[in-house]
This record gives structure tokens, sequence and C-alpha cells, in this order.
């Protein structure tokens, strides 16, 4: 409906517009140029001052044409329309200043391309309208994301002369069918930003998914600048004011962004990715100083330096290789997809597209990154931006879930790895013995390991230990001594401890197994061995015993047993003593023998309450009689 | 939380002094037995400066034993300073001292091996 009636607008104007042609240009600035009696026959021929986002020659220039008023807009008030003229400039109509566009003066301010009108007095047929317009442009580029940039050429007319509300009205209707043309790509970009949103959401809920959240910041500096930008249009603000400087700072961010990403979801090239991201930031910088400032000097180091579209491609394809080679499934193949074609596809529009400027001039980029569509024009830079979101969140999604699941496979065995564990580690009271004993791993599984070994002589063996280490290694060690347990030639203890030595050589790979080995025995007498374990807690005290070797350090090794007072005993691991708190400080020896009358679970609670940070084990030894 | 271990290695002459910051846990494999493997031939006294080294775990340990018995096994004479309290008591337990001597500082340490 909008369509009809702009066509019929459109229609009815035709025959009312006179084209302004014939221009003549002069480069320099004087405000004598503006006057209808100057004489600019020496003049160069113009093809007009044509809209542009182009870097055109920086400073100030002059074009002239003039025009005669038909008896057809004898009387009434004159407008005169502009397509889009980059930066600042002022149109003058017989030597007066009909308006402008941006500011010029001592600190010339210009604004983001726009077409203008500009009204001017009735004036009788016949009469001769000079018009002179005089432009100024940055050094540097203004008109980045300008919302007009891409539909330009498909939109670029002459400048005419007819009635003004006529010519307000057909300005402001191609300024709507540009918007209208560009909206696919705006929906798009809105698109970006939820897609980003989520991702933010999706890390915010679990902070292991940091691909995620770069994936959010790749997102968010590749929707946000046009919508800045076309923020700042629709405010008609300064061309350098915070707005658009700020959508320039997040355009050029996004290319340090995306390496971010790329090396969240691949670790093994961080190292290239972080100097590519590096590089891209001071880039980044160096564009929007240069942008705000205007700047030559560092736009020229900047323009040089600017990644060429190939080269662009290197990390993407890069990060393809290696997701590909190390693992061949569906979200390492979407993840792939999503660097490659995207950026394949803006590389060959910028190959291309400087071909084509080569042949047909600057800006014929634009006429190949638009795909007409019923009368909108879609942006394939856009559908590439959006195949990206699209491929990346999907290849995340799979990434994530897969990892879920191994993890909840892992878990699961490990949970029941702990329930074989602690069937493994028998502490049973006896007749003659009350036996107390708590076990905390510092993981699901752990290297503490203990085992009452009672005999029909109404003996009690004790063998407590702990392998070095953590985890599931240790734990595994700790069925294989076990296991070398149920094979004991002899319960004295040395022998006990040089059987598990021999057993355990070249089993614990650099590591060791400290062991204690007690024998109680129902007359009274009680026999230990140690094996560079904590000694037990024997009347309150640690007690004095020789010590030999941790177990599988040598292939043979001599322990040295010691008689020990007979009375209650507790038997714990270096997990009690090294529980360490906050400030580093250790839980240590006379906090723990300072405990030794308590039961075994009150000893190890206060020891993991202090501060855990290995294996807690406890055992207690009562006789009853 | 756990300060990556770094070691300086003073030589002079026969005598060289592995000198440890920070931590020693199962991370500090180059540190302490590849800076001992990296010591010149020759080497016959070796001294172990645990001044600053805050704590060392089970499998920290681990690595000073197999330090141990590799310089057992070249007939190297190794001591140790500046352990805290407590390790002296842990090493002393893990019944080390058959293939170390334990002292409380570098000028000790050195009359040991002099």
């Amino acid at each position: 409906m909008l369509s009809l009636l702009l066509l019929a607008t459109v229609s009815l104007a035709a025959q009312e517009l006179l084209p302004i042609t014939a221009w003549r240009s002069h480069s320099g600035d004087n405000p004598a140029w503006a006057s209808p009696q100057y004489d600019d026959s020496a003049w160069p021929a113009s093809n007009y001052p044509r809209a542009a986002l182009l870097l055109v020659q920086p400073g100030y220039a002059w074009y002239r044409a003039s025009i005669t008023v038909p008896a057809a807009l004898s009387g009434q008030p004159l407008g005169i329309s502009l397509a889009p003229i980059n930066e600042a400039y002022e149109v003058y109509v017989n030597g007066v200043l009909a308006g402008a566009h941006g500011s010029l003066g001592a600190k010339p301010v210009g604004k983001l391309v726009n077409y203008r009108a500009f009204r001017i007095p009735p004036a009788p047929a016949g009469t001769r309208l000079q018009v002179a317009i005089r432009r100024w442009s940055g050094s540097t580029i203004i008109n980045y994301r300008s919302t007009f940039t891409a539909v330009l050429f498909t939109q670029e007319h002459p400048p005419e002369l007819g009635a003004a509300t006529l010519i307000e009205s057909m300005q402001f209707n191609r300024a709507m069918r540009c918007f209208l043309y560009m909206l696919p790509g705006l929906l798009v970009n809105v698109i970006l930003i939820l897609a980003a949103i989520l991702s933010f959401s999706i890390f915010y809920a679990d902070h292991s998914r940091r691909d995620n959240l770069w994936l959010g910041w790749a997102l968010l500096a590749i929707g946000l600048p046009q919508l800045l930008t076309l923020a700042a249009y629709v405010q008609d603000l300064p061309g350098r004011s915070l707005l658009p400087t700020l959508s320039v700072l997040i355009q050029f961010l996004g290319n340090a962004l995306i390496p971010l990403f790329l090396a969240a979801i691949c670790p093994r090239l961080r190292t290239l990715l972080f100097t590519i991201a590096l590089f891209h930031t001071a880039i980044a910088a160096m564009r929007v100083v240069s942008f705000y400032f205007d700047t030559p000097v560092l736009e020229s180091i900047v323009v040089q330096y600017n990644t060429p579209a190939l080269l662009g491609m290197v990390a993407p394809l890069a990060v393809a290789v290696v997701l590909l080679l190390e693992r061949r499934s569906t979200h390492s193949i979407l993840l792939s997809a999503a660097l490659l074609g995207p950026q394949a596809i803006q590389a060959y529009i910028t190959l291309f597209g400087r071909r084509m400027e080569a042949a047909l001039g600057a800006g014929a980029t634009l006429q190949i990154a638009y795909i007409p569509m019923g009368g909108l024009y879609l942006d394939i830079r856009a559908l590439a931006n959006l195949l990206f979101t699209v491929l990346a969140m999907a290849g995340l999604y799979l990434r994530h879930r897969e990892t879920r699941q191994r993890q909840l496979l892992l878990d699961r065995d490990l949970a029941a790895a702990r329930t074989i564990q602690q069937t493994l580690l028998t502490a049973n009271s006896t007749p003659q013995f009350t036996i107390d004993a708590v076990y905390i791993p510092a993981t699901e599984v752990g290297g503490d390991f203990f085992q009452t070994i009672p005999a029909p002589d109404q003996s009690l063996l004790v063998v407590a230990g702990d392998v070095s280490g953590k985890g599931l290694p240790a734990a595994l060690l700790v069925a294989s001594i076990v296991g070398a347990l149920g094979d004991l030639a002899s319960r004295r203890p040395a022998a006990v401890l040089a059987h598990l030595n021999r057993a355990m050589h070249g089993k614990t790979s650099g590591g060791f197994i400290t062991c204690l080995c007690l024998l109680l025995e129902p007359s009274g007498k009680v026999t230990a061995a140690n094996a560079g374990h904590l000694p037990p807690l024997s009347n309150g005290r640690f007690a004095e015993l020789e010590s030999g070797l941790p177990l599988g350090v040598l292939p043979d090794c001599d322990y040295t047993e010691t008689i020990l007072p007979y009375g209650p005993l507790t038997v714990l691991s270096d997990g009690v003593v090294e529980a360490a708190n906050a400030k580093g400080e250790l839980f240590g020896f006379e906090r723990t023998a300072a405990l030794a009358s308590q039961p075994a679970q009150s000893i190890a609670a206060s020891a993991r309450q202090w501060g855990q940070n290995d294996d807690i084990s406890v055992l207690t030894v009562r006789p009853n009689s | 939380m756990v300060n990556p271990t770094k070691t300086k290695v003073e030589q002079d002459g026969n005598l060289a002094v592995l000198r440890f910051e920070g931590d020693i846990t199962s991370h500090s494999e180059d540190a302490v037995l590849g800076k001992y493997r990296a010591l010149p031939e020759g080497t016959t006294r070796v001294l172990l400066d645990f001044s600053k080294v805050p704590y060392l775990n089970s499998s920290g340990i681990a690595l000073v034993i197999q330090l141990l018995m590799a310089a057992n096994k070249t007939s190297q004479k190794v001591v140790c300073f500046g352990l805290s309290a407590h390790f002296v008591k842990v090493f002393t337990m893990l019944g080390l001292a058959k293939y170390t001597t334990i002292h409380a500082d570098e000028a000790a340490a050195r009359a040991a091996v002099a």
C-alpha cells in the first residue's frame, strides 16, 4: 500500500520536476563563488556533486549550475532536492544561503548522508536561479554504516527544482524507500542482537561456557553498529559525535572479538588468535581516533595495515581445520561451516567488488552486495552473518550437549567407583576391638586406604596408607594394594610392608605409597611398622616409629618393628595434618594431637572444616578390655 | 591457591644449590627433577633450598624422593635446608633421613658437605 502511494506521488510530480544539469566545479573555498555574478566559465565541467560515503578529495569544493524558473512553477514556493553528499555543505541560490547539511565554519561539522530538500522563495517565470553548493569533506571516512550507503546508487538522482512541497515529499519518500530497502538487513541485525542476548544468558547459567560469552560479544559487535548509526541518523546527530563513533568502535572491535571467539572454541591456536585480536584492537583504536578527530595520518596507517580480505580468512580457516582434525563430529562440522561459509562470502564481495570498482568506479561493490527482493534489498553480508549465527549457535549447542553427556557418564562411573572403593575399605569392629573409621576423599574417589583384618587367634591386623596423588589413578592403586593384602604369608607388620612394597614396586608411576601396619594381639602387645606414613596417635601423642621408605620406591626395602603401648590408637592420613585454611595455615601436628581422644568422625570433621585439600581418613581402634 | 615452582640453580665447582620457590606439587617435575638432571656431570654435592617453599603435597614429595634415589645411585651427597618445622617432621616420618640430612639454614647445610 505504501509502495503504491509512493508510486502515485512520484508519477504526479514527475512533470513538475526539473533536473539541474551542466554543473561546474572548483576545489578550494571563496565566498565570492556563491554570487550569481561570478563568472565560472573557466571552471571544468562536473558530473554533479555525487553522493559519497567515499573518501573524496578532502577539504572544500564548490559546484555551480543555473536553471530558469518555468511558467508552471512561477510564483509558488520552490524547492531544490539534492541526493546525499558527503559530508557537510551549504546551498546558495542567487548568492543567498538556502540551507545547509552539517555546518561549515572554523571547524566544520559533518553529518551522515541524507536526502535533503531546500526551500527557496517564489520567483516569477523566466527568473534565472544560480545554484552554488559549497561542500566540505573531512580527511577520513565518515559514513561507515550510513543507512543509505547500500542503495545510494539505485536512488541516485540529479539535483532537481520543483514545487517546495513536492520536492520535500519526494525526498522524504526516497529516504523512506531507502529505509525499506535496508529493512531486511536491519532485521537481521536485530536477530543477531537477540542471539547475542541468548548466548550471554547461556554463559550466565553456566560459566564454563565461555565460548557462548565470546560468541555473544562477536554477534553484538556485528549487529549493533548499523542500528546505532540508524539511531544517530534519526536524531540527525553530527557525523563524528558519540553515537556514530561508538558504532565505528564496535564495528572494528568486532574484528578483534571474532578471533577471541575462535580462541574459545579452539584453545590450541590461542596464541595466534590472541595476537590477531590484539592487532585488530590496535587497528580499531586507530580507526576510532582517526574517525573522531579526522586525522589523516592515522587514517593512512590504518588503511595500509588493515587486514586484506583474504588474510581475514586465515584465522577461521586454521580453526576450522583444527576442529575437523581434532574431532570429526557434527558440532565440529557446523562450527567449521559457520567460520568458513560467511567469511568466504565476505571475502568474495570484497575482492570481486574491488575488481568491479576498478572497472566501474568507486562504490560499485555495493551493487553486488545486495540482492533485490520484491522491492526490498537483502544485504548478502547480512545473510552471511545470519548464517554464521545459526551455524555457530547450533554448533555450540551440540558441542556442549556432547560434553554434558560425557560428563554425566564420567560422573556415573566415578560414583560407581566410589561405591566400590567404600566396599574395599573395611574397618569392622571385633569382639576384642571397637573400630571407628571415616574416609572423606578430596575428589569423588581418592588414594587413602585402610583395612582391618582379624584372625582366628583374635589378633587384629590394621593396615592404613595413602597413595600419593588424588582421584581415579590413586584409587586404582588402592584396589591393587587391597588385592595384595589378600595374599599375605605373614601377619608380622614388617613382613606385611615388605610384601606390599614388592607388590607395588613399578606400579606407582614415579609416585609412592605411605603405609602403616599395626598388629594388635589379645595378649596386649601392639607391634607397628611404618613405611613413611603418619605415625599413630597413642596416649595423646604421635608415636615415635622408625620409618622405612614409602612402598614402591625401591624393589626391596627392610622395615623395622616397634612395640607400642597397648591402648586406644588413632591412625590418620596426612590429609588431616595438612588441611589448610584460607590463609594457608596448616591444621598441623599439634592441633591433630589435641584431638587424640575424639571419635574418628569428629577428628575428620575438624580437619575438613579447617580446609580439606587432600583425602582425609581417620581410624580409631579401642581395645574392649 | 597453588604457586607454580621456580628453580634457580647455582653451581660452584662440584657443588650445586637448587633454590626452589613456590609450592612443590605434581606440576613441579621440570622444576625439581628437570633442573636436577640438567646439573653438570661431576656435581658431587647438592644442596636443596626449601626456604621459599611454603607447601609440598604428596606428589611433590614423591619428586623429591625420586631426586634422592637418583642421587643415591650416583653417590651424590644431598642435603636439605629451609624446610618448615612441619615438613621437617614429614620428611623424617617418610624415612628420608637415610638419604639426606635436614638442616636449619644454608650455613649449616654447606658445613655438612664441606
